[in-house]
């Protein structure tokens, strides 16, 4: 193909940029084309926000009495009647430390999976990355989630935990969750357009995934010749990672959260890579 | 000029239902890349054909075409001529299947009014989740804010959610946004079909200010008269492929063509299975040609408001009937009856004609109509049985062409006195009787 002549044109500026394919190619020019999408990105997990407590009497209250009352059944049932050790910690704060972040992330997934098929109106009708809708979803998640993280400082004043400098850590530690979400939702919301099949299975990987995380249990619990599989669950080392830096005062497991950090980065990276393969092909499906 | 807009031997595939075999397309076929190979080792191309295989459709077969900087470009052609898949590929909603598509400058899709609007959100909420969608920023929308709500003459109702607004209101709501986007490259999808006349009138108008001030502005619409109206260039589609790109005025006119022929072909086919069937018409007298006429007897599809028009159709007789009835109705793009007309209602008394005989019917109008999509009906009915003889539903339709910037569905003509001078001349259609009165002289022996 010989390349378009650009000749001067009156009254247009003179440096014209050369005609451009309509997408990007590559996964940085992808992020950089998303970077400059992040104004919408802001306004449609707001809007996620506002639309979700509208009309509703409780508004926000509902972000902390989701994990809130988890966090007393789990007391009830897995303290009181089973005495599962907690770690020296008062198992309401022991729980619900881990009951936060782990709402944050099971939440994310529920509402990023059907995001883009909800929208099928907006994907049929004009462009911008296909990835924005979970990534808003998750961002609407993500102000839960800084609600529902005062209750934990209430509560560890209340029970007079001692809170180190070691809390420090903890943006690391939202960093990598917010990571997890995001790889898992992106894969999960693009597989949901072609086999909406993913919304019932979902809830159920959610649940197994709760209990193969050291959300009722510490993770001293597992037998130690598990222990390294285990770890191949990045929640598990992003829990106990919070249980530490919180309650313990304790640094965390460097080694474990090296390999938790390793396995997010993965799921992000190829998370992305496997939704923008698909992502063309969406407003054609759906 | 450069263009801003090329399209490269584009096609597009559709699959129907098939949702498994999208994902089958991404699992290597080994005899596919193998057969692919080879012909490409013997220089033969590759390419598989168009032909649409069990469950697919090419929307789009190997179209290119280019648009400069500023054009309007109008885009025609019926239902399913891959006229919407054109502008979704160049917005980027969709990929082509093959061919390259590019384009230079803030491309801007109105492919619906109010795309994205939440019925749970305030006007002013929607403004801004809307205003992003399409592409603004925070500090954009904020600066025009107070424009899009006088624009939108909705000032009292912007902290109302749009659950609770009126549909005439929420589409002007998302119309003001949209008209506030400033692109460098607008792609309007029929967002003319929907709303009231004066709305879209205040679009059509819009819209011509967006052309006027250099804006590419690539439209696609079935009202040929917006088309002609604010496109000097229409591409005419057809089954996915371009069939006639020039002057709208000449595509418009080849369009309105080959649609009629079809509809003559289809209608009045002396073996159409259709009127065999029937039993809503006698068949006593048929319909078996029709045509429009300009004042000087040229045949033609589009006049101008206050032009004089001929309707002639032919009627072949089956048997002797006195005194039938012939009648013409004229519909406007959306049904209304402009016109309802036959030699009874007008008092007239046609004569009798025996079996095997013909005759040729014409209606003589003046077409003080507004600008706009017309369609011809015609029939014959016994007038002593009150039975139709042949209904011939838009058998023939034709555009009107507006020669000012006045709106409505009539032309009145007003002639316009300022203190007594008068500054705008009298009823174009006089001019036109005058013209065909000329005519008419001539044609005389």
């Amino acid at each position: 193909m010989t390349p378009l002549r650009e000749t001067p044109v009156p009254g247009v500026r003179a440096e014209t940029r050369p005609l451009t394919a309509r997408r990007p190619r590559g996964l940085r020019a992808h992020v950089a084309h998303l970077w400059h999408y992040r104004e919408l990105l802001r306004s449609l997990a707001l809007k996620e926000v506002r639309v979700r407590y509208k009309q509703s009497v409780l508004g926000t209250g509902w972000a902390v009495l989701q994990p809130f009352a988890l966090m007393v059944v789990f007391t009830a049932v897995f303290s009181r009647f089973l005495h599962v050790q907690s770690e020296g910690v008062p198992y309401p704060v022991f729980s619900y430390t881990a009951l936060v972040p782990w709402t944050f992330f099971a939440s994310s997934v529920s509402f990023a999976v059907p995001s883009i098929v909800n929208n099928m109106n907006l994907v049929t009708k004009i462009y911008f990355p296909r990835e924005i809708f979970p990534l808003a979803a998750i961002g609407a998640c993500f102000v839960d989630f800084a609600i529902a993280a005062t209750i934990v400082a209430a509560l560890v004043l209340w029970y007079h935990v001692g809170v180190t400098w070691t809390a420090l850590v903890v943006p690391v530690l939202i960093l990598l969750q917010v990571m997890v979400a995001v790889g898992v939702a992106l894969i999960a919301s693009a597989i949901n357009v072609f086999f909406r099949d993913i919304r019932f299975v979902i809830p159920l990987v959610t649940q197994v995934w709760m209990y193969v995380s050291p959300v009722v249990y510490p993770l001293s619990e597992v037998p130690e010749r598990f222990q390294a599989f285990y770890m191949l669950n990045p929640m598990a080392g992003i829990i106990d990672g919070y249980r530490r830096v919180i309650l313990h005062g304790q640094l965390p497991d460097w080694g474990a959260l090296g390999v938790t950090a390793a396995i997010s980065l993965m799921l992000v990276i190829g998370g992305y890579a496997f939704f923008k393969r698909f992502e063309m092909q969406f407003a054609d499906i759906i | 000029m450069a263009p801003v807009i090329r399209f490269d031997n584009v096609s597009k595939r559709y699959r129907l239902g098939a949702r498994l075999g999208d994902l089958r397309e991404f699992v290597p076929d080994p005899v596919a890349a193998a057969r692919n190979w080879w012909r490409r080792r013997n220089g033969q191309p590759v390419h598989e054909d168009l032909s649409s295989k069990n469950g697919e459709v090419w929307a789009l077969k190997d179209v290119s075409f280019e648009v400069e900087e500023g054009e309007a470009v109008g885009i025609i052609g019926p239902n399913g001529a891959g006229k919407s898949t054109i502008l979704k590929l160049l917005a980027g909603i969709t990929e082509p299947t093959r061919g390259s598509i590019e384009t230079r400058g803030r491309v801007s899709a109105l492919i619906e009014i109010g795309t994205g609007f939440h019925p749970d959100l305030t006007g002013r909420e929607n403004v801004y989740l809307n205003g992003s969608i399409l592409g603004l920023t925070r500090r954009e929308i904020d600066a025009k804010f107070d424009s899009i709500v006088e624009f939108a003459e909705l000032e009292r109702f912007i902290d109302t959610p749009v659950k609770r607004y009126s549909s005439g209101m929420y589409m002007r709501l998302g119309f003001a946004v949209a008209a506030h986007l400033e692109p460098q490259v607008l792609l309007v999808d029929e967002v003319l079909a929907v709303g009231d006349v004066l709305f879209q009138a205040k679009c059509l108008r819009h819209m011509g200010e967006l052309v006027r001030s250099g804006c590419t502005v690539l439209f696609v619409s079935h009202n040929l008269e917006a088309v002609s109206r604010l496109c000097r260039r229409t591409i005419v589609m057809s089954a996915g492929s371009i069939i006639d790109d020039g002057p709208s005025d000449q595509s418009v006119h080849a369009y309105l063509k080959a649609a009629q022929g079809a509809i003559r072909r289809f209608r009045i086919g002396p073996q159409s299975p259709e009127r065999m069937t029937s039993d809503a018409v006698t068949g006593d007298a048929r319909i078996t040609g029709i045509e429009l006429l300009d004042a000087q007897g040229r045949s033609t599809s589009s006049f101008r408001v206050g032009d004089w028009a001929t309707v002639r159709y032919r009627v072949a007789f089956a048997t002797r009937l006195e005194d039938p009835e012939f009648a013409l109705i004229v519909r406007r793009h959306d049904g209304l009856v402009v016109y309802d007309v036959s030699t009874a209602t007008r008092g007239g008394r046609t004569g009798v004609f025996r079996a095997g005989e013909e005759a040729v019917v014409e209606f003589h109008q003046c077409i003080p109509l507004g600008a706009g999509t017309y369609n011809v009906t015609v029939h014959v009915t016994r007038t002593d049985l009150r039975m139709r003889c042949d209904w011939q539903e838009a058998a023939a339709s034709f555009v009107v062409i507006g020669c000012d910037l006045s709106g409505g569905a009539v032309s009145l003509q007003s002639a316009v006195d300022v203190n007594g001078v008068r500054v705008v001349g009298g009823p174009e259609c006089l001019r036109g009787r005058a013209q065909v009165f000329r005519a008419g002289l001539a044609r005389m022996p």
